[in-house]
């Protein structure tokens, strides 16, 4: 259609814009089809092919404008926050706090219960606790991804299935090797999803990020190395390193859950009218 | 009306017009001007982002066919779509209804 050249430029303006989208050739081929309409209308009112089309155009708005307005974010396809996002950012929230709440009863376990006792009151606020929180962070993570209906990619429709085995493994916080794999993994997944569509506030992914692989590390510190030498391969990681990875994981975890939470539903009765 | 005056309304306004029957967004943002008498005046391409979060929210749901040679999308309102629309005409024809009786004033002399 090289007689539409100023239509065909917009289309490619907007199809550039939409790259990243997972609908752009939907978005571009609804868009094409009111932009030749709209030519097709004024032609038959008399108007030169020219003026036709930059009529079309200034009516229709500037391809930035529109792209911005199809994606909320910058790569993200089109987001929509829904009350099961909002849900969902809720439980991130509560997550947030079972992992603050699971992490100071690790810390009390471990100064409390020096023979290492699995049927420790605090041992077990801290198994429980931490089940519970990687469940609710699960959700949320399926709740982010319900936000741009699968459109970040591989990674973040990935992240929830290893972050909820995570969940299932801290059963055995004991056997931290396993469980803190997992979160690592996950988290990674999840985090670099997010930072490649620019979506959630950078510091909440960076703590999120950064605290795994603290505790991660924590396997790894002198105190720990003779357990990996012997029968426990890394069961008592040094507690203060492991307890500020998590309690910075937690923090990411609350950061991503309030930007979630705080969004307004399209689809509440009350917000239909807030476009 | 700019854009701007219009914000808070574009939903209840394209759900309205869809529900009377199955549009694509031309038609659709055609009707809005119509209907208005040309008062509604916003850019076009702001439309259709708000049709497609209509119909991830599941008030629109929509199909594709082939016209001139181009692929056309055409919006259908959804049962969930309707029960909304009503609930919100209703809302909104209370609110109007109230801002009719402030706005047109209580009649002297109003107190004792």
């Amino acid at each position: 259609m090289a007689e539409h050249a100023l239509i065909e430029k917009y289309l490619d303006e907007l199809r550039h814009m939409l790259r990243r989208s997972a609908e752009a050739d939907d978005i571009v081929a609804e868009v094409a089809d009111h932009l030749f309409e709209g030519v097709f209308r004024r032609r038959e009112q008399g108007l030169a092919l020219l003026v036709a089309e930059r009529s079309v155009l200034t009516e229709f708005g500037d391809p930035i404008l529109v792209s911005r307005a199809f994606a909320s974010s910058k790569h993200g396809g089109i987001a929509v926050p829904t009350t099961f996002t909002k849900k969902a950012g809720l439980l991130g929230i509560i997550s947030a706090v079972l992992y603050v709440g699971a992490t100071i009863a690790m810390i009390v376990d471990n100064a409390v219960n020096r023979t290492g006792d699995w049927d420790g009151v605090y041992y077990n606020i801290s198994i429980y606790s931490f089940i519970g929180a990687g469940l609710l962070l699960t959700a949320m993570v399926v709740g982010l991804n319900r936000r741009h209906g699968g459109a970040i990619g591989w990674r973040g429709r990935a992240a929830p299935y290893v972050l909820g085995a995570a969940a299932i493994t801290s059963l055995g916080v004991w056997f931290w090797g396993i469980w803190m794999s997992l979160l690592v993994v996950g988290t990674v997944l999840l985090v670099t999803a997010l930072r490649e569509h620019g979506l959630a506030p950078l510091w909440a992914g960076a703590a999120m990020l950064a605290g795994p692989l603290l505790a991660y590390a924590a396997m790894w510190t002198p105190q720990a190395m003779p357990n990996l030498n012997g029968q426990s391969f890394g069961d008592d990681p040094t507690i203060w390193f492991a307890s500020v990875g998590l309690l910075l994981f937690a923090a990411g975890v609350y950061g991503i859950g309030h930007w979630l939470y705080l969004e307004t539903p399209v689809d509440e009765p009350s917000n239909l009218l807030n476009v | 009306m700019r854009g701007q005056a219009l914000k808070g309304h574009l939903d209840l306004l394209l759900l309205a017009i869809i529900a009377d029957s199955p549009k694509h967004g031309y038609a659709v943002i055609e009707e809005l001007r119509t209907r208005s008498e040309e008062s509604f005046d916003l850019p076009e391409g702001t439309v259709y982002p708000a049709l497609h979060r209509l119909q991830k929210a599941g008030f629109l749901t929509s199909e594709w066919s082939e016209v001139q040679g181009r692929r056309r999308r055409t919006y259908l309102l959804t049962k969930h779509g309707h029960a909304a629309l009503s609930e919100q005409r209703q809302s909104w024809d209370e609110f109007s209804s109230a801002m009719g009786r402030v706005l047109k004033g209580a009649p002297w002399p109003s107190t004792p």
